[in-house]
């Protein structure tokens, strides 16, 4: 059965930040914004009575994101330290739990993106790092919406499975225009390889293979993938692995709205 | 509705519990006709006919005879 979309229950101590198979959330003090926010074009005429627009392309941001200067390895400031290049580049997704650690048919945020810098200060008493994202040109050569849900909350699998469906029309979802999707491998397994694949479905029932991930789950990492043409109502993760031993890892989906 | 060749990675049917893949054939008895219909259209399964088709070929064999 699918579930639901999460209702008025979204606490900032169950957002989790991913970044390039990292969460960062342990270290998250501020978040200034995460947006999607189309450019305007004032269409106004001469004779017109009032300022007419219309929206242009938008541009995609997540702006602001501060956090403790944890120097650990894969925590905030070792991950988010700049140093240019490819090592500049991430996949980004803030998810969102309802009532708790955020997990399947919760709200995410997802970004193929370029980190623009890293800024030091000091916040309340403490060593802070500063990051801001936008889209990453290199990665993402069409159009991407952010505003997608939670396929797989940032939790382990010992064994292969289908996890449960989520239900797309219960968002403002478009379902003709493709998707994309991130996988965030936090904890990598030790024990043979996993083969991860976004199923659909129009019934809840019968499924087909939508799209599949090359990250195979034996390092941390993460992947972003694209989908172009229609998607059915219905995705959900399925994740083999015939000898596996755990593996912990999120998944975050957006549908593209034209 | 007849048979189907199967494009697509793998094709699951919660309800009967199987699973196809590709160079697999399916027919209405193992997903709604207007799911294959769908699938049809997205190039997930393609028509055959049944000459096209070697003894042994359905359901999870992987060859097509030259027809």
């Amino acid at each position: 059965m699918a579930v639901t979309a999460s209702g008025k229950d979204k606490l900032q101590r169950h957002m989790r930040l991913l970044v390039g198979g990292y969460d960062l959330s342990g270290d998250a003090r501020a978040l200034g914004s995460a947006s999607y926010d189309p450019t305007e074009v004032d269409m106004t005429g001469w004779s017109n009575t009032v300022m007419q627009y219309l929206t242009n392309i938008p541009e995609v941001v997540l702006d602001g994101f501060e956090a403790l200067m944890n120097d650990d390895t894969g925590r905030a400031y070792d991950v988010l330290k700049t140093s240019g290049g490819a090592a500049n580049l991430h996949e980004v997704s803030l998810l969102f739990g309802g009532g708790g650690e955020p997990a399947i048919g919760d709200p995410a945020f997802v970004m193929g993106a370029v980190q623009l810098g890293d800024m030091v200060a000091s916040s309340d008493g403490v060593a802070v790092v500063t990051a801001n994202f936008r889209v990453d040109a290199s990665s993402v050569t069409s159009f991407a919406y952010p505003h997608g849900v939670v396929l797989h909350g940032n939790t382990a699998e010992t064994a292969t499975f289908s996890s449960t469906s989520v239900d797309l029309t219960n968002g403002v979802y478009s379902l003709a225009n493709g998707a994309q999707a991130i996988i965030h491998v936090t904890s990598a397994e030790s024990t043979g390889t996993w083969t991860f694949t976004i199923e659909d479905s129009a019934n809840d029932s019968t499924w087909a293979s939508l799209v599949s991930f090359t990250v195979d789950g034996t390092s941390i990492t993460s992947e972003r993938v694209t989908v172009a043409g229609a998607v059915d109502r219905y995705v959900r993760l399925t994740g083999t692995n015939g000898t596996a031993t755990s593996c912990t890892f999120a998944v975050t989906f957006a549908p593209v709205i034209p | 509705m007849g048979k189907f060749l199967v494009h697509n990675e793998r094709l699951t049917n919660d309800r009967t519990g199987k699973s196809f893949t590709t160079g697999d054939i399916v027919t209405d008895d193992d997903f709604p006709k207007y799911i294959l219909q769908a699938w049809l259209e997205r190039g997930y399964v393609s028509t055959v006919r049944d000459d096209d088709i070697e003894e042994g070929d359905e359901h999870g064999s992987d060859s097509l005879g030259e027809g």
